[in-house]
């Protein structure tokens, strides 16, 4: 069974005032909700670390949720908010070795795929980055391959998937 | 990669927490902005016709205009410390709009001077203005960045961009309690470039401290 969200809130309620069965419950609701939440945002092998990551942030900032309003949106924004720390944790990963290696990870491919996996966002980017972004990051090509298929130079397509994450980031900071 | 996270433990170390409140943010917000304001007339003393009981309709104009940017910045600021996905927090937009009219006002003027402006200017009060700007921005939004700091804002950047922008805002009204100038030209200029630098502070010293 999964709580709504009235239950959910008063559960809060219960826990910002020193509850600590009703914390306990709501922890593991939230944890439910959030392995759901991710699924669709992250690869299974990164959900469980942003799940803890959020759980942790829930529990740190419990003072900022207001009883009198809806409990899931309040959480959903939290989430949010660790799944683009994430995000920028892995591009500053590859923009640190953002050469042929580290952008043909294959293990990286996926999670990348995974992160950006909603078209809507590529949609925000001009054509050359999110073309840029979809052969190497989603489609998994070297950026030789990329670069003859999309017309672009290799050091163009390097420098669009730069580009193209970063916006990304931020498009999702502000979204 | 980290151990489970034992839910049992975290449950455990619960403590009760007081609930962070935007009307306690926005009641401390007003106090430091009065503080300001009663700094600034230690120090610099009172515009001589509110001293008199006058209210010049430009005075009024370019009160009016702070005030709405600044209650709007800090609204957005408090407004930021609960996040929840799908709250509109654009007011400050539209008020900044509003407030871009007297910029875009003393430009329109000053291309349209028939004599030179630099006579209008006042350069060494246009710095007074930017420094009791600042040092009062500082003030103010040392106040909000601590609300700001217990809740958890999930865009550090434009959060930091609001407490300067609030914070600037009104301690450019305090300061306009002093000031004695009037000219649309005068105000445009020096008011644009402190606010717009309490801006810039905030943004850049402001989302280190809050991110979380």
């Amino acid at each position: 069974m999964t709580a709504d969200d009235a239950t959910l809130s008063r559960l809060m309620a219960l826990a910002q005032g020193g509850d600590r069965v009703a914390y306990r419950a709501l922890l593991g609701e939230c944890r439910n909700w959030l392995q759901r939440f991710f699924a669709r945002r992250l690869p299974p092998a990164s959900i469980d670390d942003v799940v803890q990551d959020t759980l942790l942030s829930l529990h740190a900032k419990r003072a900022s949720y207001d009883p009198e309003r809806p409990f899931l949106p309040w959480l959903a924004a939290i989430a949010r908010y660790r799944w683009v720390d994430h995000l920028r944790q892995v591009y500053r990963a590859a923009e640190v070795g953002l050469d042929e290696t580290a952008i043909t990870d294959e293990q990286d491919a996926p999670a990348i795929a995974a992160r950006i996996g909603l078209d809507g966002l590529l949609r925000t980017l001009p054509a050359k980055q999110a073309e840029a972004i979809r052969l190497v990051k989603i489609d998994g090509l070297s950026i030789a391959e990329a670069s003859a298929i999309s017309g672009q130079s290799q050091p163009l397509v390097k420098v669009n998937i730069h580009r193209g994450l970063k916006r990304l980031a931020k498009h999702i900071e502000q979204d | 990669m980290p151990p489970p996270l034992d839910l049992d433990r975290l449950a455990d170390e619960l403590t009760p927490v007081r609930r962070l409140r935007p009307a306690a943010g926005a009641l401390a917000t007003a106090a430091a902005v009065a503080a300001v304001i009663v700094a600034v007339l230690g120090w610099a003393g009172l515009r001589a016709d509110l001293a008199e009981g006058v209210l010049h309709p430009i005075f009024l104009v370019r009160a009016g205009l702070l005030l709405l940017l600044g209650s709007a910045s800090v609204a957005g600021v408090l407004a930021m410390g609960q996040p929840a996905v799908g709250r509109a927090r654009a007011g400050w937009r539209w008020a900044a709009a509003a407030a871009a009219v007297i910029p875009m006002a003393a430009v329109i003027l000053a291309l349209n001077a028939p004599t030179p402006v630099g006579g209008r200017l006042y350069p060494m009060n246009g710095m007074q203005c930017i420094g009791y700007t600042l040092v009062g921005g500082i003030a103010i939004g040392a106040v909000l960045t601590l609300w700001l700091r217990r809740g958890a804002p999930t865009s550090p950047k434009r959060a930091g961009l609001l407490v300067g922008l609030g914070a600037g805002s009104l301690a450019a009204f305090a300061y306009g309690m002093h000031c004695p100038h009037d000219d649309m030209l005068y105000i445009g200029l020096w008011y644009t470039i402190a606010i717009a630098g309490a801006a810039a502070i905030g943004r850049i010293v402001v989302p280190p401290l809050v991110r979380w």
